[in-house]
């Protein structure tokens, strides 16, 4: 096992109170495995990713049962142990490239400088390797791209840098939140056709954040689904597609506008909205907008085993399988 | 024959770029002779990648733009020609973002009732009436009208945004990317709403997304734009079925709709496939 | 439709409103600076039923009574008389008004004046902006004290030259903080909305732009009062602010310069005062920039 999460919880500090922005949230990814893990704005995905890499405001507070990659834990590992982690063997790629380049310097330097912090080498290898990158992402004639300064290129083009950059070392396990949504998608799915032939030529790990679940069809090998800061379903791909169990996750699939939905009929769309998660109740949390809610989802409930590797977090699962 | 409810002829149009402060002045072609046509009770979905000249289209659609040659067309009329407040009685417009397209100081009432403010129009008590009704028809309920959109989700505020464009009751609704800041479960609500807007009130859409699945979905004609032309036009259906240009096959290869296992398509886009999408004949269908 | 109808609710938890008292409460300095400017605004408004003695009746026979904690002073003269045997709490009282009024005046004709300048270059852009920046840069130039000097040396010193004067210099922040919010706002959709609706300029500013301003103008105006009063002492100081015998904090001090070495608390009573309240102002400045526009800190 690559990466292992167990029980991970976040709470962050505001002014009107802790808001709970996750839950009890396990899950594991394996070498050379892709890992989506799905849901709506405010779910928790995000923060989820972000600490990992210990990159959380000052105003959360983490706990956890495990978090660990390979046979380091993470949980405890100082922060001067983490550091040489980050861009290293663990990738993070951003939504907004922009915001993952220095304006003030180039191409080149950017890429040659991950290399330099965590590995002893020369700036020529550096620069050549950053090269074999650049044309490895599909960016013909790499030596010109490394002068340029990040405000000179395309979108797409800057996009393409960063993964090259979250390469540079060969990570062992990459994070991508969302790096795709901002682009055009024909640029989208080339870039995401590059992601994934990388990942399986390195064997890397890949935790890939998103809420489109018709990207999430072409490139997982399992998913987590969350909602409300907890994971609602989990399993691998093809269960998960073939069989939703939890309503939510069925729900999202009926929103989803699809060639094979009769056109210009309405769309299954979730009625209500996310509930607070300042003050959380003892019940399932999508209780109030789901349309099989009973008494007894008054209930807190745990994650049910559905069938092999899968849960869902539902009192119906088991019930639905003996109707 | 009825003029469409909406014509561009021949519309082309530059904009002046400066490099530096002294610089020379160079033009780049941002809509390169675009003919179209919307009938009344049509929803055109306009598709292309950024820089394509959508929104362009779009601000000459809505005449905050005049275009450097030919003509925008509004009911056989140009719509240079009408006054500002006369246009936007007939045409209206929906922002891609809910968060920055409301003023975050005006409660929804305010909001929504702006347009027929600025008229003059009716007492302040015919006003609310006329903002509760409309609220009523986009399904946001009466306890919003003294809201702030800060208090709102992304959902409620295009909702407003919605009831904003029609309080005038415009024939025609411009919407550009009106789901993209939205989240699936969210974008169908408003997808729905848009549908049942146009049955209910006989509302004719422009639609412009680089959402193929929403454009497939929602729309009865498609135009697709690259570099700034309309490569290929037509019924949605025949479009979807059938494309013609390879940049329309292209969009329709990268579209990523469920389907487990398929994995990512592989596409051509090296300078070649280029330089054949921009030199292949446009394949354009009126009807 | 009818379960969409049902099922939305107010999103009361996002709501930034609910997020104010708390912020209000907690802000220290806020707190403190309004609760000296409470005290201080109460002795202007109350000044006739607080003031044990007419600010201007002279008493020869009792010049120079120090306060009530030095030797020789008496409960008669709490902080004492001045050169012209003026009961000095009195003149403390009624000067509260002429400070406060400075301050108040200043940042209203400062405000109107810089706002205006600053939206119209944010709205506008191009040629006006250049414009009005370049009005802004010259202002910047100038040396405000000496021009101040050099104004009232001519049109004579009264209350309403001072004002005027200190109004029309101390605009430039206004203008800049204006012009830059403008142009935030400027390219928001709302007013591209509103355009698009057909509002005029004047209503696009007016419904659209100033009430997203407002924060930031009030932030700056409490910075301006502050600086304004300042300014207001120093010229009366020079003797070229409001006229004698008016009970002008900065006058008082000027007027006990003489006896700085006899009788310091003829200057460190207003002093004290001063200070007191430009820094209380200063304070509720800083604590309402936190609480209403925190992204204009700096």
């Amino acid at each position: 096992m690559l990466l292992n999460v167990k029980g991970l919880s976040i709470n962050l500090a505001t002014q009107r109170g802790t808001l709970s922005a996750v839950q009890d949230v396990s899950f594991h990814v394996d070498k050379g495995e892709t890992l989506c893990i799905v849901g709506e704005s405010g779910c928790g995905k995000s923060i989820t990713a972000l600490s990992l890499l210990r990159l959380l405001p000052a105003s959360a507070r983490l706990t956890a049962e495990t978090i660990s990659f390979n046979d380091l834990d993470l949980l405890t590992l100082p922060e001067a142990d983490i550091r040489p982690l980050r861009g290293n063997r663990l990738s993070m790629i951003f939504q907004d490239p922009m915001s993952a380049l220095n304006p003030l310097h180039t191409v080149g330097r950017q890429l040659t400088d991950v290399l330099l912090a965590h590995q002893h080498v020369t700036r020529a290898k550096a620069a050549e390797r950053a090269c074999e990158l650049l044309l490895k992402v599909g960016i013909p004639n790499p030596e010109e791209r490394l002068q340029q300064y990040p405000h000179e290129l395309s979108g797409g083009l800057r996009q393409r840098i960063v993964i090259a950059m979250a390469l540079m070392c060969e990570p062992e396990l990459i994070i991508a939140d969302e790096p795709t949504t901002a682009l055009d998608v024909t640029i989208q799915a080339d870039l995401l056709r590059l992601l994934k032939e990388l990942q399986q030529a390195l064997g890397m790990g890949m935790i890939f954040i998103t809420h489109d679940l018709g990207l999430v069809s072409r490139i997982a090998d399992r998913i987590v689904v969350m909602y409300a800061g907890e994971v609602v379903e989990a399993g691998p791909a093809s269960a998960i597609f073939e069989h939703p169990a939890h309503p939510y996750t069925r729900a999202l699939l009926g929103a989803v506008p699809d060639p094979s939905h009769p056109r210009m009929e309405p769309l299954e769309s979730i009625p209500g909205t996310v509930p607070s998660l300042l003050s959380r109740d003892k019940t399932c949390h999508f209780r109030g907008r789901c349309p099989m809610a009973q008494d007894i989802c008054n209930n807190r409930i745990s994650l049910q085993t559905v069938g092999a590797d899968h849960q869902a977090r539902c009192i119906r699962v088991g019930a639905e399988d003996s109707q | 024959m009825t003029p469409p409810l909406l014509e561009l002829r021949d519309i082309t149009h530059d904009y002046v770029v400066r490099h530096g402060i002294f610089g020379t002045r160079r033009r780049v072609r941002a809509v390169d002779g675009v003919n179209l046509r919307i009938g009344k009770g049509d929803v055109l979905g306009i598709v292309g990648e950024s820089g394509s000249g959508k929104s362009t289209l779009a601000r000459i659609m809505l005449g905050l733009l005049d275009p450097s040659e030919g003509a925008a067309l509004l009911e056989g009329k140009p719509v240079s020609a009408f006054p500002r407040r006369g246009l936007a009685e007939k045409v209206g417009f929906i922002f891609q973002d809910p968060y920055s397209s409301l003023n975050p100081r005006q409660t929804v009432e305010q909001i929504i009732g702006y347009p027929i403010r600025l008229r003059d129009r009716g007492s302040p008590g015919s006003r609310r009436d006329l903002v509760r009704q409309t609220m009523e028809v986009v399904g946001l309920p009466e306890r919003f009208l003294d809201a702030y959109p800060g208090q709102m989700s992304g959902g409620q505020r295009q909702r407003v945004a919605i009831a904003r464009a029609l309080i005038t009751r415009p024939g025609l609704l411009l919407c550009d990317e009106p789901t993209s800041a939205l989240d699936v479960s969210v974008q169908a609500q408003v997808l729905n709403l848009l549908l049942e807007l146009r049955k209910d009130h006989e509302l004719t859409y422009a639609i412009i997304s680089h959402n193929m699945s929403v454009i497939q979905h929602m729309t009865t004609h498609v135009a697709v734009m690259y570099l700034g032309r309309i490569v290929e036009m037509d019924r949605s259906e025949r479009v979807f079925a059938n494309p013609q240009h390879p940049y329309t096959q292209l969009l329709l290869d990268s579209m990523l709709t469920v389907a487990p296992g398929k994995g990512i398509p592989e596409l051509r886009l090296d300078t070649a496939a280029r330089e054949a999408m921009r030199d292949h004949p446009v394949h354009i269908v009126t009807n | 439709m009818t379960d969409l109808v049902n099922s939305v609710n107010p999103g009361s938890d996002t709501s930034p409103l609910e997020g104010r008292p708390a912020r209000w409460r907690s802000n220290g300095s806020l707190l403190l600076g309004l609760s000296i400017l409470a005290i201080v605004v109460a002795m202007a408004i109350f000044a006739p039923l607080l003031a044990p003695y007419d600010p201007y009746a002279q008493s020869l026979p009792n010049r120079f009574t120090p306060p009530v904690w030095l030797p020789g002073g008496g409960w008669d003269h709490i902080l004492g008389t001045d050169q012209l045997g003026r009961d000095y709490l009195s003149r403390i009282i009624y000067g509260s008004r002429i400070s406060l009024s400075i301050g108040i005046g200043t940042a209203l004709v400062s405000g109107l004046i810089g706002s205006t300048l600053g939206i119209c270059a944010g709205y506008f852009g191009g040629r006006i902006d250049s414009v009005i920046m370049f009005v802004v840069t010259a202002r910047l130039a100038l040396p405000v004290v000496l021009v101040a000097l050099a104004i009232v040396a001519i049109f004579g010193s009264s209350f309403t030259v001072v004002l005027l004067t200190l109004g029309g210099l101390l605009w430039e922040r206004f203008a800049l903080v204006t012009r830059a919010a403008t142009i935030q706002l400027r390219g928001a959709d709302f007013v591209t909305a509103a355009e698009i609706q057909g509002a005029t300029v004047p209503q696009v500013m007016l419904h659209q732009l100033i009430p997203n301003l407002a924060n930031a103008i009030v932030v700056v105006a409490t910075l301006e009062m502050a600086q304004a009063m300042i300014l207001e002492a120093a010229l009366s100081f020079l003797g070229l602010g409001v006229p004698a015998p008016m009970p002008s904090w900065g006058l008082m001090i000027a007027e006990g310069k003489a006896q700085i070495l006899f009788e310091p608390w003829l200057i460190t009573i207003p002093g004290a005062f001063l200070f007191a309240l430009v820094l209380a102002t200063n304070l509720l400045g800083d604590g309402l920039r936190d609480v209403l526009a925190p992204e204009s800190r700096n």
